[in-house]
């Protein structure tokens, strides 16, 4: 395998070697190193860091970690995987797939009438052989001031992903499924996608990743060295477009999972996001969504499930930068057993965003003894036509409810369940892939009562 | 009749019942020289003759105030630009100031022309013909409350007379080691206010005190305490509605109020300094069983408030309150809010926020919910709203909640908004001009707060707002 040429250690050599070993462009050559330089000079973050508050990856030893790749897509058929053989069943109508895999070979398709549209879906190591030209204009850019140093490590030794193209006018109305299974990665070991979405002027495009590393480092030994993903999400929706991301998480408890997504939304485009969080042991995302133009609209939500031990930390990100933008978050988060979460949101309107229209909403549902849920809205508003406003709870489940619910012939749990996944199901109605919804329901499902796949969820 | 309204008759009394001789001398009794080493804080304890304790605490806390970084959140541009070495630490005022009518900024003269302020009382409020500084000069206390055995002190006097309440309780409620700016108070502390209510026993009026800064570069670093027995009830006033004039200064304050079981306090401030004075105060309250307190906290002037007034409700039931306004004009930072710390059952707590941001201004909403393990049943619902009257001026809310126990309800809404076009249209429509249609919407917005305010401030504070707002539309 040419990989084992590659030094595997986080260090200067890797950025080097990764430059040689796919024969890079200079361009992209000179952006890792200056992001490397970046991620050296950048200071491990802080619990006390208002971004991190209370996650606390300190003890992390990041130039210990050994990096490691998916291994090359192939158009034969998906690795067997409950995981992927779920999602396809789920997903039966597509428009294409790209399964990537450590330590096994992925697999990809396209709908061919797309691709002779001149859609693009492929990995990005292919992308950066064949479509340079198409990444440099989002590739060769400087890291946001905020990036913190885990998304400057990612952006100095990436080296795996996908790059997803749809030409100006292209409307693709069947998702596009990505699936990335880190399950085959050995404690100690580091991951670093990237996924980059190009959707031209009045596209449609809609991409659903999951990044899924179930019993991820049992073979590695000690759980002292977790598995470390740190994930690159970069979408531009051009002019008019009308562009659906979903980001799903279901990782192993070794898995500390440091993620940033980026959309930049043109004028007139729309964007929706949805992120769920089903799994991991420390999980940290942050989702900037950039209203760029007049017009522009962006739908933002997330759900987190979370049991055992499990923190989370999720930092939504809403810049409008432009005016008459719009902007809707809608963050759900339901805590079982010991498990954390820290929602931070901000809203930031700059002074010509006249007459933006933003709202954000964070609920929270404790159903463990020892969960502990934060929630930290923000507002920073710098003009003065706008409608800005948030709102945020913390709570148990509705005694009541449950009360209801027993009296009709539900046990206390299958109350329960129906009650959380009708806590989630309000922010999944909005969601414009119908298949989708169910997944994530019974995915989500699954983890509440570690039900066997197949079964469908009570609602 | 406003002149009446405008001043409570305590402060009218404070040049003439004066008794330091303070008309015949040009001169401070002592004014420590520029910056803080421990050699003032000693002089400061000797001047003031304190027991050994104090001193010791004072020492320990410049040590922490010299350590501790300054704060990297709030508005760290402006808190760098602080320069420690270049302020006054202790002024005692037993003469005259040097400072004469003329020099008194037109802004400030006109206000009080406005508030119907009569002359010689303006002379005292601008502090060109009387000032208390560091020293607490004044206090009135009715007889009706002595009788009651109410205490009512400044904290120098509470030292000496109770040294035993006030060594049992001061700074425990807020440890000097806080933060860096009660560390300093805790360090170089003058003046405030000493309270002791007695168990049972309701004080019917408002206690009311006065701090004002007068010497350029003086920083006023006063000291409250209020100690409420099991069962009484005391409202406690402090600020004043028109505008305390200095040049650039720096005011950290650091009160403390202990609510024993069933006691209620309430603690109202109306902030109204110059605009080129540091506000950077540490208000914190325990509330034990049944207790209840209340915080009034309006912020109209300085150049930058940080201010949080907190509530720990640590006895069942313990319900806590705070009710708060800013009004940031141009080059102002209100950066305001309120702490909430759950730490026993079935306690509950409701902040109100309501900020106006204009002409530039920045209005900021900072705030805690903690809620910790086993603090079952607790309510808490925050609720704040803001209102930007033109496209310079900022609004910003930073509202945290922390949440250890499922057993419990919390909410938070905040909105931002402009004043409604319909609504100025309405108003406009009946005959109103802008800058009075807007001024009614801004009071009305207020009108929460200011219903709260014993009516002589209710009245004053409405007319500030009208003062400030004037020249904001159109």
């Amino acid at each position: 395998m040419t990989e084992t040429k590659t030094a595997s250690t986080i260090a200067r050599q890797r950025v080097d070697d990764l430059a040689a070993r796919h024969g890079e462009a200079g361009w992209l050559k000179e952006a890792r190193l200056s992001d490397w330089e970046l991620y050296l000079k950048c200071p491990m973050p802080t619990p006390r860091d208002q971004d991190w508050h209370g996650t606390d990856l300190s003890a992390l030893d990041l130039s210990a970690f050994t990096a490691v790749d998916f291994q090359p897509v192939e158009p034969k058929s998906p690795p067997e995987h409950p995981f992927v053989a779920r999602t396809l069943r789920h997903f039966s109508r597509r428009a294409g797939v790209i399964v990537q895999a450590v330590g096994r070979p992925g697999y990809i398709e396209l709908d061919a009438g797309l691709a002779a549209r001149g859609v693009i879906l492929c990995d990005l190591s292919t992308a950066l052989r064949e479509h340079g030209d198409r990444l440099r204009p989002y590739l060769a850019v400087p890291a946001k001031p905020d990036l913190n140093k885990f998304g400057l490590m990612a952006r100095a030794l990436f080296n795996c992903g996908l790059f997803l193209f749809v030409p100006p006018g292209v409307e693709i109305d069947l998702p596009i499924l990505s699936m990335a299974l880190t399950g085959g990665a050995t404690a100690g070991s580091a991951i670093f996608p990237r996924l980059i979405v190009l959707a031209g002027d009045n596209s449609k495009v809609s991409l659903i990743h999951a990044s899924a590393g179930e019993g991820a480092g049992r073979s590695g030994g000690g759980e002292s060295a977790p598995v470390l993903h740190s994930g690159l999400v970069e979408i531009q929706a051009g002019a008019g477009a009308r562009v659906s991301f979903l980001d799903l998480y279901q990782f192993g408890s070794n898995v500390v999972s440091v993620n940033r997504s980026e959309a930049a939304v043109a004028q007139d485009a729309e964007f929706t996001s949805l992120t769920v969080a089903l799994g991991g042991g420390t999980t940290k995302s942050d989702i900037a969504t950039y209203l760029q133009a007049p017009g522009a609209a962006s739908w933002v939500s997330g759900l987190v499930l979370g049991s055992g031990h499990e923190h989370f930390n999720f930092n939504t990100i809403e810049e409008h930068n432009a005016p008459d933008t719009r902007s809707d978050i809608n963050f759900r988060v339901a805590l079982g057993d010991s498990s954390a979460s820290v929602y931070q949101g901000i809203i930031r309107v700059a002074r010509v965003a006249q007459r933006t229209n933003a709202y954000q909403q964070n609920r929270n549902l404790l159903l463990g003894g020892q969960s502990k849920a934060d929630s930290i809205p923000k507002l920073e508003i710098l003009a003065d036509d706008v409608k800005c406003s948030h709102g945020a709870t913390v709570g148990p489940v509705d005694r009541d409810q449950i009360f209801y619910l027993m009296s009709r012939g539900l046990t206390e749990s299958e109350a329960e369940e129906l009650i959380v996944l009708g806590f989630f199901k309000t922010v999944l109605e909005s969601y414009p892939v119908a298949e989708a919804v169910d997944w994530v329901l019974e995915s989500a499902s699954q983890k509440l009562f570690r039900k066997p796949s197949g079964q469908t969820p009570a609602i | 009749m406003a002149a009446e309204l405008t001043k409570p008759a305590d402060i009218r009394s404070i040049g003439a019942d004066y008794k330091y001789g303070f008309r015949d001398e040009e001169k401070y009794a002592f004014k420590s020289g520029r910056g803080l080493t421990p050699e003032i804080v000693a002089k400061i304890s000797q001047m003031k003759g304190e027991p050994e304790w104090m001193l010791k605490f004072r020492l320990k806390a410049l040590e922490t105030f010299l350590k501790k970084p300054m704060p990297r959140w709030g508005n760290s541009e402006l808190l760098d630009a602080i320069d420690f070495q270049n302020i006054y630490y202790y002024i005692k005022p037993s003469e005259k100031q040097g400072k004469n009518w003329d020099e008194v900024p037109e802004g400030i003269k006109k206000t009080f022309d406005r508030l119907g302020i009569p002359e010689a009382e303006r002379k005292f409020l601008a502090g060109v013909t009387a000032q208390y500084e560091s020293e607490v000069v004044y206090h009135s206390i009715r007889e009706d409350l002595e009788k009651q055995g109410v205490i009512f002190l400044d904290m120098d006097s509470g030292l000496r007379e109770h040294e035993e309440i006030v060594r049992e309780h001061f700074g425990k409620v807020i440890p000097p080691a806080d933060n860096k700016f009660a560390a300093l108070n805790s360090a170089v502390w003058s003046g405030g206010s000493f309270v002791w209510v007695p168990p049972g026993v309701k004080v019917e009026i408002p206690l009311q005190a006065y701090f004002r800064i007068n010497a350029e570069n003086m920083g006023q670093f006063e000291r409250t305490l209020i100690i409420a027995e099991p069962g009484s009830y005391v409202h406690y006033i402090e600020g004043c509605t028109a505008p305390i004039y200095s040049s650039d200064s720096l005011h950290s304050a650091v009160v403390e109020l202990i609510a024993k079981k069933g006691a209620h306090i309430r603690y109202t401030t109306i902030q109204n300094w110059s605009k080129n004075v540091y506000n950077l105060v540490t208000k914190r309250a325990v509330a034990h069983e049944d207790a209840k307190i209340e915080w009034v906290d309006g912020n109209l002037g300085s150049k930058l408030t940080m201010k949080y007034p907190s509530v720990y409700l640590v006895g069942p039931r313990a319900h806590g309150e705070v009710l708060s306004v800013a009004l940031a004009g141009g080059e102002q930072h209100q950066d305001a809010g309120a702490k909430m710390v759950h730490a026993a059952p079935d306690t509950s707590s409701i902040i109100t926020s309501k900020s106006i941001s204009k002409d530039g201004g920045r209005a900021t909403y900072r705030g805690l919910v903690k809620v910790y393990k086993n603090a079952t049943n607790v309510k808490s619902s925050v609720r704040c709203d803001a209102l930007l009257l033109d496209e310079k001026s900022r609004s910003d809310t930073y509202p945290t909640m922390e949440v250890d126990e499922q057993q419990v309800t919390i909410e938070h809404e905040a909105t931002v908004s402009r004043v409604g076009e319909e609504q100025l249209f309405y108003l406009m429509s009946r005959g109103l001009t802008a800058a009075e249609a807007t001024t009614l919407i801004v009071n009305g917005f207020f009108e929460p707060f200011t219903k709260e305010l014993p009516l002589e401030y209710a009245v004053e504070l409405n007319r500030l707002i009208q003062l400030e707002m004037e020249g904001s539309v159109g």
